[in-house]
């Protein structure tokens, strides 16, 4: 149970309590004299009723009064032996107030209890989440505010869903065009001359258009939930060489590198070709974005308590400014610095979503000595996790 | 050299025709699914050449009805990035692959590749008798192969792979060797083409006496054909 719930208990029990001791105090201060042979009391009730207790009469000072007066607690203290406590109906009225406080503090806290998942769930991304059946029939303002959530977070779905199938039309309707074009000027370099270099250009771009098309597909895909491959047990370890050695032989040709230190040996639950791909694309956006970089260098980690592989990605380029992390991750977004640089913004915002659909994240950082570094933490599978706590 | 185009976008089908005509195929195009089965079972062409991924008709629907009742080779047209089609047209006894768009020469350089280890006669040895081990034996030079004295029914690229194991017969043969020899291409990284391929030959085999696979998956080598 929350917190909520423990406040809420024991503010009514207190209450409740309390009201009983004061009521109790009433009853036990109004009974005939002669009833009371032996009275007692503690100072609680009395000092309770000092405070609050409205039929306090005026005549205190020693007189007698008529029966139903209140006297002194002082005078009564002195008379006669103490009585025993009637415990029966005490332990059945504290328990009662004990069992009512608990009822009414669930009552309140349970419904904002399961907002609270459902709110969770909805910000983790998932919005098939409904709270009507927890509800039930229940008729108040909380179950209101639940139902109303359930609108909400249908309505989302709806509107994302719709978004994400337009995306995903566009880019398909576009390919269409796209595949004419292609074959078009294909038609052109057989018919025309092979060695045009414009037509070499049109190439490009027409790759360069479909390249972006394939990115949006794929990052609408990743967002439905649509993840290709199945999942298997994937060293880690030699998925980041092959991603290095391959970037290391395009940085080659413009006297760069990519080094790979610190090796550690890891297997993770994963889809080979979606995290190969989110590992590139970290990999050539360092080569990319700190062109006067000589070396990028990859290392790996396993964290403090032996669960998460940690891969690093390090540049000492420029970095991007601290206003402008946060949008790192976002599709098409571009630092300020970063407006001449060839690519189209979505490489990041794919490896994220291919991180998180395996459990990991991706931060980025600006690294204190100059340069820039990315963090790729992902779950390691139980026994190698616990294979490197024994050795 | 007539090949066979289906594909519902007319324009792109106009287009690659001519391309296509200028490489020196004869080429025929169909942009209905029922048009395309007819012609493609007519054992007119050397090759058809089948988009998957039409949205007004089902390339996979007619890569099956073809596969019933004929083994010309098929190259698929699938979408880049969908690796489900891929995979499933594969197990339909798709021969390769190319994903779209792709420019037409890659397009070009894959039809080569499959057509040159179809033509009859054009293998090495053609006109050599069987190639033989244990109760497998093929005629490359007849496309034609034999598991335990009956006749098997192969695609040409399980064909191939299939001749590449048994020359090799005893010995594992990397992914990338069998691509190479097979499919005409590297292999890449996560693609699964050799796997889908391997595992309908499997299907179509059988297994040995000992009840084992005749191909045995080597780890992180590739495939190898057990000597009987």
């Amino acid at each position: 149970m929350g917190r909520l719930f423990w406040k809420f208990f024991i503010f009514s029990w207190l209450a409740q309590l309390a009201g009983i001791v004061a009521i109790a105090s009433v009853f036990w201060l109004t009974e005939p004299r002669s009833d009371r042979a032996s009275p007692v009391i503690d100072a609680g009730p009395l000092l309770a009723l000092r405070g609050d207790g409205p039929p306090l009469p005026p005549a205190v000072g020693g007189v007698d009064g008529p029966a139903g007066s209140a006297p002194p607690g002082t005078e009564s203290f002195r008379r006669g032996p103490p009585r025993t406590p009637p415990l029966g109906p005490i332990v059945a009225t504290v328990l009662t107030s004990l069992g009512t406080a608990l009822a009414l503090a669930w009552y309140v806290a349970k419904p904002i209890r399961s907002l609270r998942l459902a709110f969770e769930t909805a910000a983790a991304g998932n919005l098939e989440w409904r709270i009507a059946p927890l509800i039930g029939a229940r008729q108040d303002e909380l179950a209101d505010l639940g139902r109303d959530f359930d609108r909400m977070a249908e309505r989302l779905k709806a509107s994302m869903g719709a978004q994400r199938r337009l995306l995903h039309d566009v880019s398909h309707e576009i390919r269409s065009p796209l595949a004419r074009v292609q074959t078009a000027v294909g038609l052109i370099r057989l018919k025309y001359g092979r060695a045009e270099p414009v037509i070499d250009r049109l190439e490009e771009e027409i790759v360069r258009i479909d390249q972006l098309v394939g990115d949006l597909l794929k990052l609408s895909r990743f967002e439905a939930g649509e993840l290709p491959g199945v999942e298997e047990e994937v060293d880690i370890r030699d998925l980041v060489r092959a991603v290095v050695e391959d970037a290391n032989f395009e940085a080659r040709l413009s006297q760069r590198g990519v080094q790979f230190e610190r090796q550690i040996p890891a297997i993770v639950s994963g889809r080979p070709e979606m995290l190969h791909g989110a590992i590139e694309n970290i990999v050539r956006n360092a080569l990319k974005h700190a062109p006067q970089t000589p070396l990028v260098h990859v290392d790996s980690a396993v964290d403090a308590n032996g669960s998460n592989y940690v891969l690093r990605v390090l540049d000492s380029g420029p970095g991007v400014p601290e206003c402008e992390l946060a949008g790192l991750f976002t599709p098409f977004f571009r630092a300020a610095g970063a407006a001449r640089v060839d690519g189209h913004g979505l490489g990041l915002a794919i490896a994220r979503r291919c991180i998180e659909a395996h459990r990991g994240s991706v931060t980025a950082h600006n690294r204190p000595e100059g340069g820039f570094v990315v963090t790729v933490t992902l779950p390691l599978l139980a026994a190698t996790a616990a294979g490197r706590v024994a050795a | 050299m007539r090949i066979l185009l289906i594909d519902d976008d007319e324009r792109l089908l106009e287009l690659m025709r001519d391309y296509l005509l200028e490489e020196g195929f004869l080429v025929q195009l169909a942009s209905d699914a029922s048009h395309g089965v007819c012609e493609a079972l007519t054992d007119n062409y050397a090759l058809v050449v089948l988009d998957v991924m039409m949205p007004r008709l089902n390339g996979l629907d007619v890569l099956r009805q073809v596969r019933q009742r004929s083994t010309v080779p098929v190259l698929m047209l699938t979408a880049r990035g969908d690796e489900v089609d891929r995979i499933t047209g594969l197990e339909l006894g798709a021969d390769d692959y190319v994903a779209k768009p792709c420019t037409p020469r890659e397009l070009v350089a894959r039809i080569r590749a499959i057509l040159r280890r179809t033509r009859p006669g054009s293998a090495a040895d053609a006109g050599f008798g069987p190639v033989i081990s244990g109760h497998l034996a093929m005629w490359p030079a007849q496309r034609r192969a034999e598991w335990q004295g009956a006749p098997v029914q192969l695609t040409s690229t399980e064909f191939s792979l299939l001749e590449v194991l048994l020359r090799y017969v005893g010995t594992p043969v990397s992914k990338n060797d069998l691509a190479m020899r097979a499919l005409g291409r590297p292999h890449a990284r996560h693609d699964r083409s050799i796997d889908v391929h391997i595992s309908s030959i499997r299907k179509k085999l059988g297994t040995g006496a000992d009840g084992r696979s005749l191909i045995q998956a080597v780890h992180q080598q590739g495939y190898q054909l057990l000597r009987e």
